[in-house]
């Protein structure tokens, strides 16, 4: 293991040439294909583009989740290049937090005890104090001790915005978070992202194929076919 | 920064449904395993136990001489009355004849008994009371013997030249065990009625038996070694109430280490359920792996809380299994009887049982690595695919702890073995076909 190379932080996130192909060599397929991207601290971003243009893949490779094939990748002055998969991992811990379209909460633990993972990985203290504070602040403190299966589909987004936020990111990646909800709860799925996010001042770089949505972020980046093809204030 | 076990404990418990479901496989294969293995050690070492227990009454006392076709000589007979209180017993195959005219004949063990007999122990009678030697022109018969010529007490059996009165049925002999392997059912005499029989004559098969009743406080492998050396030409048959029926006790050990390479065979096969148990468990458990990764465990935060989560299941079916294992001794003597030569006592033997556990822990940690191994590396990006590419290999470090384990089990069982290259031959064939197997299924 190598110590994870920092570099002075003035943006959150700063991608340079990223490319990221899967496959093996002879069925390789680029999903990436030399993204550039800047993003500030404090500041959310929506990343619009269709299916398959590379916003997922895009997210995962500056989340730590999946690991370039090219390019350079500064998240939080830490470069993730040169990161294998555990330190990657070990740099998430209370500097990233992620939000899933399909929740992807841990079915045999309660409300409290999914929030409370994140906070005890990255070793801080009392997890289920902190976890119980941030389920009350998603409107969640009746739910402590439901289990996943008895939660509706806007509570378990709920538990998993409170799991992304309680460790007090400074980046937060939600990769359309509304998309397994209705109308009227996804909207308050935003909005209460929206709310947490300022909260915490953390940045915010949301994938979405909702218009209204990216409108509430301060800039917002179109993909297409692994390229960012635009990118508007 | 590495997680406390305490902290890798929690989230573990938590993790880990309450049903253990998918643990299922893996608790059962285990507890079977470790029940027969438990059982099989404990009841060698009850029968073991009371053989060593009752060596006295087994040997009908505390230094047996035994001489073929003779009677010890006059200063054989000095010496071990020197050394203590002396019976004689003398054991001959002879017909016996059954009273009716035309009546049936059956061989059997004759025993000619002195006053004295037994030392240790009772002989007892099916009408009850506990007896000494039969008075003169009297007998007992086994019920083998009664049955068989269809003679009851006070009717008359004959053997050699003598007719005896059958004053009672044999309920049990003490010094059965001791006389290990006979050809028919015992009848005993008193020993002033054999030569009427006059069925000791020159050449005549016979052994003598000289059991010798020694003080509380004296060491009768002593005496043994002592007695031994004073005669080293007698042609002396000799052993002490250590060692009460030796022929017993090597039979129950051998078969003992047998049933061990059968039940440790069958834990090995059962390892392969280990290994199916865990690998689909952890296959359930790949979005909850992955989950994981993307909240900030590394590959060994989850390598260790599965590990824990299978070794706690482990120890559950392990402990449930000693404790079956522990009480089957019990229950196999009360469903066997008489056909085990002693019925083992209810006594925890704790080296079969910690043996048992360790060879349950040792199948659980070889079988159970390789898909755990698997598992560490999903990558967090398994939440994002559908089909995240499996890594076949495992790594090294896993490698080598199966590998360990492996060789810790083949240790064990040569190590506790009554005879190791037999046990090693017994384990190398299991393993062969193992490999032969899984060649195959490749």
């Amino acid at each position: 293991m190598h110590a994870p190379v920092t570099h002075k932080a003035d943006m959150a996130i700063r991608a340079a040439n990223v490319t990221l192909s899967l496959g093996s060599n002879d069925a390789s397929v680029s999903i990436l294909r030399g993204v550039d991207l800047e993003v500030p601290y404090d500041s959310s971003v929506a990343l619009l583009g269709p299916s398959g243009s590379g916003k997922s893949s895009l997210m995962a490779v500056l989340a730590g989740l999946e690991q370039a094939s090219g390019g350079s990748v500064l998240i939080d002055g830490l470069d993730f290049t040169k990161l294998d998969e555990d330190e990657l991992a070990r740099a998430r811990r209370g500097r990233i937090g992620i939000v899933l379209q399909a929740f992807h909460l841990l079915p045999t633990m309660t409300a409290l005890e999914n929030v409370a993972i994140p906070l005890e990985l990255a070793g801080l203290d009392d997890p289920f104090g902190r976890a119980q504070s941030e389920l009350e602040a998603v409107g969640l403190g009746h739910r402590l001790t439901h289990y996943p299966s008895q939660l509706s589909g806007g509570e378990q987004q709920r538990v998993a915005i409170a799991r992304a936020m309680a460790a007090g990111p400074k980046i937060i990646f939600a990769d359309e978070p509304t998309g397994n909800l209705d109308g009227s709860t996804g909207t308050a799925i935003v909005d209460l992202l929206f709310e947490r996010r300022a909260a915490l001042g953390a940045t915010l770089l949301i994938i979405t194929h909702d218009p209204e949505l990216a409108r509430k972020c301060d800039r917002v980046i179109s993909m297409q076919d692994g390229h960012v093809v635009e990118s508007a204030a | 920064m590495s997680l406390s076990l305490a902290a890798i404990w929690r989230i573990a418990r938590r993790d880990l449904s309450a049903r253990i479901r998918g643990l299922r496989l893996l608790a059962i294969c285990l507890f079977l395993g470790v029940a027969t293995l438990a059982a099989i050690g404990s009841l060698t070492a009850g029968i073991a136990d009371e053989l060593s227990r009752r060596g006295q009454s087994i040997l009908g006392g505390d230094v047996e001489i035994g001489i073929a076709q003779r009677e010890a000589t006059q200063a054989e007979m000095a010496a071990m009355r020197k050394a203590g209180a002396v019976s004689e017993t003398i054991r001959l195959r002879a017909m016996a004849i059954g009273s009716q005219i035309g009546g049936d004949s059956l061989l059997a063990e004759l025993k000619a008994v002195d006053n004295v007999y037994p030392h240790y122990g009772a002989l007892t009678l099916r009408e009850g009371g506990i007896a000494k030697a039969p008075a003169k022109d009297e007998i007992y018969i086994g019920p083998t013997l009664s049955e068989r010529l269809n003679i009851d007490t006070g009717e008359t059996v004959r053997f050699g030249e003598a007719t005896f009165k059958v004053a009672g049925i044999i309920a049990e002999e003490p010094d059965r065990l001791g006389e290990g392997f006979t050809l028919g059912p015992v009848a005993i005499i008193n020993m002033l009625s054999l030569p009427d029989t006059s069925l000791i004559q020159p050449g005549s098969m016979y052994e003598a038996k000289y059991r010798i009743k020694l003080s509380a406080d004296e060491d009768a492998a002593a005496v043994a070694k002592t007695l031994e050396a004073q005669f080293p030409s007698a042609g002396w048959d000799i052993t002490d109430r250590s060692n009460g029926a030796p022929g017993t006790r090597r039979f129950i050990e051998r078969m003992g280490q047998f049933l061990t390479l059968v039940g440790l065979a069958a834990l090995v096969i059962a390892g392969i359920g280990v290994g199916n148990g865990v690998s689909s468990y952890l296959t359930s458990k790949r979005a909850s792996i992955a989950t994981l990764k993307v909240t900030g465990a590394d590959s060994g935060t989850i390598f260790r809380i599965y590990m824990l989560q299978i070794l706690a299941v482990a120890a559950g079916a392990i402990i449930a299994g000693l404790a079956v294992g522990s009480v089957m001794p019990m229950v196999i003597g009360w469903v066997a009887g008489d056909i085990l030569p002693v019925a083992p006592g209810f006594n925890l033997h704790p080296l079969p049982l910690f043996v048992s556990a360790v060879y349950g822990l040792l199948i659980a940690i070889a079988f159970a690595l390789p898909p755990l191994a698997r598992a560490r590396n999903l990558p967090a990006a398994g939440l994002f695919r559908a089909i995240v590419e499996g890594n076949a290999r495992i790594d090294q470090r896993s490698a080598i702890w199966v590998i360990a384990a492996i060789g810790a089990i083949i240790t064990l069982a040569v190590v506790t073995a009554r005879e190791p290259l037999f046990s090693l031959a017994f384990i190398g064939a299991a393993f062969g076909l193992l490999l032969l197997l899984t060649g195959i299924a490749w």
